[in-house]
């Protein structure tokens, strides 16, 4: 899918800019793309390896481990279901950590592992179950406590307070998480999606 | 609404406290983490570059502008500004792609007028929910994503409208 998406991007920024005549723009666009591309990732980089420093610190001194019995609650509202012995629930756990702390490629590597674990014991392996929606439904929402990049973002370009959108950030994150956890709950039990919890785990 | 402020030195804080208690190596775990930490930057480079040349050329064709302007009575009657509208588009795509153009708004604007928060609260409260979804199913080799795909979009389409509410509650 991102395949397509990438090319339409280049097919309907050519043909269009035929339309409107601004051949010149498109290519002056190929080249400062490149490099801008670059630049932000420099700009970007110093905080984003701070961080991934910083949770391997956290990890090893238990702080994670903390976290996973901490947010035990959590998980077992998210995917009551699942019992606390499933393996993917610490999985589930450490992608909801770093997605909380705003870690995207930390939550996606877990996410993935938990996934992987819940496919495992899914009675339908051609089909998401119902633990697989709620895991996609919680990472598209995007809720984060620490709004790392947009934070970083504008004080690059002098905020007054940077974190003066804290608030509205969390709050339209968690609204529309449990907006999207309602319709999956409705359309799951109309469409009977099957559960994860339902048979037995392979090996 | 100070409350963002004192998250990270409070994480720092707790996780020093406990790496003191249990005795850990934190120097030598912080090196090993944030040497993982420039393999990935390092490895989405190519990624961004990609995306970045595409979504600049899709935007130097003019073709938002079209689309705002045929748009703009609808966005109009929910109150949204129409210069955010590209990045509701491109939001759920991609992340480098909207990251962007988020800091294009932010420096165009300024972070601290309307557009520069609304950007910043879209920026931050959703995900790019077509790349998620893809790669996570893909991962376990399912194909059916159709449902999927309806249930992120509506997370993404609310948390855009909320984010025009809570924008203009907080900032009013």
């Amino acid at each position: 899918m991102i395949h397509k998406i990438w090319m339409i991007l280049f097919i309907i920024g050519i043909g269009y800019s035929f339309v409107t005549g601004r051949v010149d723009l498109v290519n002056q666009a190929i080249l400062q793309g490149a490099s801008s591309a670059v630049t932000l990732v420099f700009s970007l980089a110093g905080i984003l390896i701070f961080w991934t420093g910083i949770l391997q610190v956290a990890n090893k001194a238990k702080m994670l481990d903390l976290l996973a019995i901490l947010l035990r609650p959590v998980t077992k509202l998210l995917y009551p279901k699942l019992g606390a012995h499933h393996k993917a629930i610490k999985y589930l756990t450490a992608n909801m950590i770093s997605n909380l702390l705003g870690l995207s490629s930390v939550a996606t590597g877990a996410g993935i592992k938990a996934i992987q674990a819940l496919q495992e014991t899914n009675p339908d392996q051609k089909k998401p179950s119902f633990e697989m929606y709620t895991l996609l439904v919680v990472n598209t929402a995007g809720l984060a406590f620490i709004p790392t990049t947009i934070i970083t973002l504008r004080s690059t370009f002098n905020a007054i307070n940077p974190t003066d959108v804290y608030m509205p950030i969390i709050l339209t994150a968690s609204v529309s998480l449990v907006i999207g956890l309602i319709c999956h709950h409705i359309w799951s039990r109309i469409r009977k999606v099957h559960s994860s919890a339902s048979s037995p785990q392979r090996h | 609404m100070n409350v963002g402020v004192y998250i990270v030195p409070v994480f720092l804080l707790v996780a020093f406290g406990m790496a003191f208690w249990n005795k850990t190596a934190a120097f030598d775990d912080f090196v090993d983490g944030a040497k993982d930490g420039i393999e990935s930057v390092v490895s989405i480079v190519p990624n961004l570059v990609g995306m970045i040349v595409g979504t600049k050329v899709f935007l130097a064709s003019g073709i938002v502008e079209t689309l705002t302007e045929l748009a703009d009575p609808v966005l109009r009657l929910f109150n949204i500004e129409a210069a955010t509208l590209p990045l509701m588009i491109l939001r759920p795509l991609s992340g480098s792609a909207s990251l962007s153009y988020a800091s294009e708004l932010i420096q165009v604007h300024g972070p601290d007028s309307l557009v520069g928060r609304l950007t910043s609260v879209i920026q931050a409260s959703s995900d790019t929910t077509i790349y998620i979804i893809t790669i996570y199913l893909a991962a376990v080799g399912i194909r059916n994503m159709r449902h999927a795909l309806k249930l992120g979009l509506v997370v993404d389409l609310a948390s855009f409208l909320l984010a025009t509410v809570f924008v203009r509650i907080f900032f009013a």
